[in-house]
């Protein structure tokens, strides 16, 4: 029995392989849609994100997947549902770690901090759920990689 | 075990099994507490992940209670428990086979929520070491990590199981041995993940949520018939057990005519010798030990049949 659990699970890693680099894969292919093209990214107050660290990241990003950068600018509730749809790529602009949208979208980890009344808060990107490929992309950028 | 309580006493090869199944128990409760913790800091947003890891977090009860029950059943019987405590594994094991039953339909509702939503489980990143690694592979590491010591534990607890006569231990052995097929599907729904197949993950959830279902409606099924008084059965089965069936024939044949009603009480088994199984006791026996008003309740009055002189004093 165990003999023949670990077949399966040698069978599926090795496929994993076999799979090569493109491990996680988005479901809904957005590093493909980015990738050489254009980097859509969703914001809410400026005309671009007025956090250094944030934009940096988000350059870095663009630099990696080789696209440039688009802001478009909406209300979050629009923006929140662009991202479902898969029109936004990444929502950036102060989005606490704590945003009550966390049902809806995809948190990277942590960018940037904010003061959130009294309290420093950490923000984070949010992007179209279970888009683990670009999140590990965006991830890499984050912690510098270009 | 407390050498000082020991009611009833029991053969020496059986005192050295139980001891060895308390140490097995000792182990499985460390192991499954580590692999609780491991699986706890790698879970993310996985269903799959939360479902196993609520299932080894689960399996910590049988242990738990058969340890509680090695120690509380050998307490001698007193005025307020005249029969002792053997049952404190009964319901010990009743609980734990609802909380198994619980969980399971928990988890299968949730998990076919995700999937009518069409959720997309999101996992992240961690950095080890300066590398950026996805959390899918250590998530896929924790569960391969999950189904080896349950699956050895597993093993090695069936012979004492059977040897004790022991319904948690053997439920919890039948339950760890099978502990490589939620490991499996855990490793499965996030190899799905993996490769874009965001339903692999709910889907898995929803097999290991199956398993626990399945382990808490088998485990109330046994649970009751003993609470319920029901005739001793086998340790992994609703049928009646071979010895109680031996039991039963041996006092019929000694008792020509009569008939047996014979229970177990945690691993013990009480038999008495009756006139027929509807057989109660009579008006002149209820007026002579009956108290007034209650005598109706008095249905039994049975002597033990190898009762010495020396037990009545």
């Amino acid at each position: 029995m165990i003999g023949s659990a670990g077949r399966v699970i040698a069978v599926a890693l090795i496929g994993l392989a076999l799979a090569g680099c493109d491990v996680p894969a988005d479901p809904e292919h957005t590093t493909e849609d980015v990738r050489g093209k254009t980097l859509i990214v969703g914001i809410t107050t400026d005309d671009e994100p007025s956090d250094p660290d944030e934009r940096a990241a988000i350059d870095r990003l663009a630099k990696r997947l080789d696209a440039t950068v688009e802001y478009r600018r909406n209300e979050i509730h629009r923006q929140v549902k662009a991202l479902e749809k898969g029109e936004i790529h990444l929502l950036a602009g102060h989005l606490p770690k704590t945003t009550p949208f966390a049902k809806e979208v995809g948190t990277t980890g942590p960018v940037s901090s904010m003061l959130l009344g009294s309290k420093r808060v950490e923000t984070v990107f949010a992007l179209r759920k279970g888009e683990n490929g670009f999140l590990m992309e965006t991830e890499k950028a984050i912690g510098g990689g270009n | 075990m407390h050498p000082g309580r020991t009611y009833p006493e029991i053969p020496d090869d059986k005192k050295k099994q139980l001891r060895y199944a308390v140490r097995l128990e000792i182990w499985t409760l460390v192991f499954l507490a580590s692999i609780v913790v491991v699986m706890y800091l790698v879970m993310g947003s996985s269903q799959a992940m939360k479902s196993a890891w609520i299932e080894d977090l689960l399996s910590l009860l049988p242990a738990t209670m058969f340890l509680l029950t090695a120690w509380y059943e050998r307490k001698a019987p007193n005025d307020r428990f005249s029969f002792g405590y053997h049952r404190v594994g009964s319901l010990g094991f009743f609980l734990a086979a609802c909380a198994l039953l619980v969980m399971g339909a928990y988890l299968l509702y949730e998990s076919a929520m995700s999937l009518i939503r069409a959720e997309h489980p999101t996992i992240g990143t961690v950095e080890i070491f300066g590398e950026r690694i996805w959390l899918g592979w250590l998530m896929m590491a924790a569960l391969l990590y999950s189904c080896i010591p349950p699956v050895i534990l597993g093993r090695l607890k069936k012979k004492p199981a059977e040897d004790i006569s022991d319904k948690i231990l053997h439920t919890d052995a039948d339950m760890n041995a099978a502990d490589w097929q939620t490991g499996l599907a855990g490793i499965l729904g996030i190899a799905g993940i993996s490769i874009g197949w965001w339903w692999a993950d709910a889907a898995a959830a929803g097999i290991i949520s199956f398993s626990v279902l399945k382990d808490g409606f088998t485990n109330v099924r046994i649970a009751l018939s003993e609470l319920l008084d029901g005739a001793p059965r086998e340790l992994a089965s609703d049928e009646i057990h071979p010895a109680a069936k031996a039991i039963r024939a041996e006092l019929q044949k000694r008792h020509p005519g009569s008939e047996v009603r014979i229970r177990e009480t945690g691993r013990y088994m009480r038999a008495v010798v009756v006139n027929s199984l509807t057989s109660q006791t009579t008006g002149d026996t209820r007026i002579q030990y009956g108290p007034g008003d209650h005598d109706w309740r008095l249905i039994e009055v049975a002597h033990s049949v190898d009762l010495q002189r020396g037990d009545r004093d």
